[in-house]
């Protein structure tokens, strides 16, 4: 397929599971309703809610997410030369979700801070683990040492995790298990807000595309170049940590959508980090939507958290990745 | 113009690397480094690139130190091939090649003519379009090769390539097309340094061969001299056959 096919399937996509997403869910909308909503008429004032209150910020919501947590994943990618480095997998994500579950749990939740704080903590989480497996891929040089400290760091983080959650009181509890599992369940129009921070930094990421380029070849190519390898990479780290702490704080750990989706976008549009970035968010963003409605109609009334579907969906693509690329990761 | 280490040494946790070195890469010369393995000679490399500090003495690019120079500066100036360069993300070779292009700015449409001449030069024109991760070795290092030529392709006076062992994984012909590419490099003003290890392919091409052994230079200058049978049988623990052959050159035979 060439490439501008691509671009506009996907920005078509996208647009289609927005307005499709507005419809689904256990309280049905009809199309004339959809169509009066549309235009800016008023309907049943239920109707209104629902759309305009409910389903609007959290289809947003999961549009930003998607789009960040992609964009994040194409970046950490490049940035470790590594296909299979992922925010969620090598522990980014877990340590945000330890330091937020810490928040809540101290009860700091209910201070002035509020919700800042908890986005706040869950951004310092996440930006301690990516440099602990940074320093730690560092020292030793080699990809798969740089994977096993992420799995270690990400069992020591979920370990924390459960910890607060055992310590926890029973409501507590409750948005504890939240974390682990990610969902959209709380998206509202503050959510959306805060999340505004996330086009933000994938912005800025979009800015270092050439130098991750440069970066895939080699610190030493990469210098070579004349590109100050530690300062990119304090900047790819902050930007991680801003999104990925953000996200974590919003919606919870959200596996897999970093990985794959980056994979998927170089398949079919290449390497270029330029092309890769916007296309990982744009495809990002219509995975996740699409994930979180399925996620509100296939058990409707109740609903299943969109982290558990992605993870269901994402590890055996994984999988295959593994066994794809066997022999080429010296895993 | 020149590319000078002056008494230079190089330690690495408490063992000595290199042991007063001290080169002249002047514009206009092709410098080749011989030695055995582990002799020092990519640590050179990396003394001469900047990417590591010397411990004892300096390195100066026209007379300036590299920390007196921004690397952005320094890449429009110094090109460098490093021994093996790993990459997992299917790149194709052309977008390969425009990587060369960073340090300049601008987009690719504008530096496509360079990278088809250069495609041409190397036998890449085929390859182009193809993913990188498929290439064969010897496919990859030419590959690797446009990239650092394309760098300082339009500003070859006064630049200076540091290649470490270009040719090693190039076929007969392709060592050859390289060697006589170098040799135009030169010719356009720049100084090549490489790293080698066929010891004729070296001495023909080579204005300047340093014999490099244990962190230290057992000797430096044209290539007959340097290679002297004593020299050799003390670098390599071998004992080289000298055959002249009939356009007066030299061969430099190993048996046993």
């Amino acid at each position: 397929m060439r490439r501008p096919v691509v671009w506009i399937l996907l920005m078509a996509a996208v647009v289609v599971s927005a307005i499709v997403a507005m419809f689904l869910g256990s309280a049905t909308i009809s199309l004339a309703q959809g169509w009066s909503l549309l235009n800016g008429e008023s309907t049943a004032p239920l109707v209104d809610t629902i759309v305009l209150q409910i389903r609007l910020p959290r289809v947003l919501l999961a549009l930003i997410v998607g789009a960040g947590t992609a964009a994040t994943g194409a970046a950490i990618q490049g940035m470790f030369r590594n296909p299979l480095a992922d925010p969620a997998l090598i522990g980014v994500s877990s340590g945000a979700a330890l330091f937020a579950a810490g928040y809540m749990v101290l009860n700091l939740h209910n201070s002035a801070w509020g919700f800042l704080g908890l986005a706040g903590s869950a951004f310092t989480g996440g930006c301690i683990t990516t440099l602990l497996v940074l320093k730690v891929g560092q020292r030793s040089g080699t990809i798969s040492s740089m994977l096993l400290a992420g799995i270690a760091i990400n069992a020591i983080a979920l370990a924390g995790v459960g910890l607060f959650s055992y310590l926890s009181s029973d409501l507590q509890l409750r948005s504890v298990a939240f974390w682990a599992l990610g969902s959209f369940n709380g998206a509202d129009w503050g959510s959306v807000q805060v999340a505004l921070v996330i086009p933000l930094a994938v912005l800025l990421l979009y800015q270092d595309s050439q130098k991750l380029n440069a970066v895939t070849l080699g610190d030493l190519e990469a210098t070579h170049l004349g590109i100050n390898v530690p300062k990119l990479r304090t900047r790819i780290v902050l930007y991680t940590a801003v999104i990925t702490g953000a996200s974590v704080a919003l919606v919870g750990i959200i596996a897999f959508i970093g990985l794959v989706v980056p994979h998927l976008i170089r398949l079919t549009l290449g390497s270029n980090h330029h092309t890769v970035i916007p296309g990982s968010a744009l495809l990002g963003a219509l995975l996740l939507l699409m994930a979180d409605t399925l996620g509100r109609v296939i058990i409707a009334p109740a609903e299943l958290p969109v982290g558990i579907l992605t993870a269901l969906l994402g590890g055996p693509f994984f999988i295959y990745l593994v066994v794809q690329q066997k022999g080429r990761l010296g895993i | 113009m020149t590319l000078r280490a002056e008494h230079c040494g190089l330690s690495y946790a408490g063992k000595a690397i290199l042991r007063d070195v001290s080169l002249e890469l002047k514009p206009g010369e092709i410098l080749a480094v011989v030695g055995p393995n582990g002799a020092g000679k990519s640590s050179l490399v990396g003394l001469l690139a900047g990417t590591s500090q010397p411990t004892l003495g300096s390195v100066t690019l026209d007379n300036q130190l590299y920390t007196d120079l921004s690397l952005a500066a320094r890449a429009t100036q110094l090109a460098v091939l490093p021994q093996h360069t790993s990459l997992d993300f299917p790149f194709t070779v052309d977008e390969i090649v425009e990587m060369g292009r960073i340090p300049h700015g601008g987009n690719a449409r504008m530096h496509a003519p360079m990278r088809t001449e250069i495609a041409e030069l190397l036998g890449l024109e085929a390859l182009r379009e193809r993913v990188y991760t498929t290439l064969s070795g010897g496919e990859k290092q030419r590959t690797q090769l446009a990239r650092v030529l394309c760098q300082l392709w339009d500003g070859m006076p006064g630049s200076y390539f540091l290649f470490d062992e270009p040719t090693a994984a190039l076929d007969i012909a392709h060592q050859l097309a390289f060697m006589s590419l170098a040799r135009q490099l030169v010719e356009k003003g720049a100084g090549v340094l490489m790293v080698m290890h066929d010891i004729n392919l070296a001495a023909r091409y080579a204005d300047r061969l340093l014999l490099l052994k244990d962190g230290e230079v057992m000797g430096m200058g044209a290539p007959a001299e340097v290679l002297t049978n004593e020299r050799v049988k003390a670098a390599f623990g071998v004992t080289p056959e000298v055959v002249q052959l009939a356009d007066g050159s030299r061969q430099w035979l190993f048996v046993e």
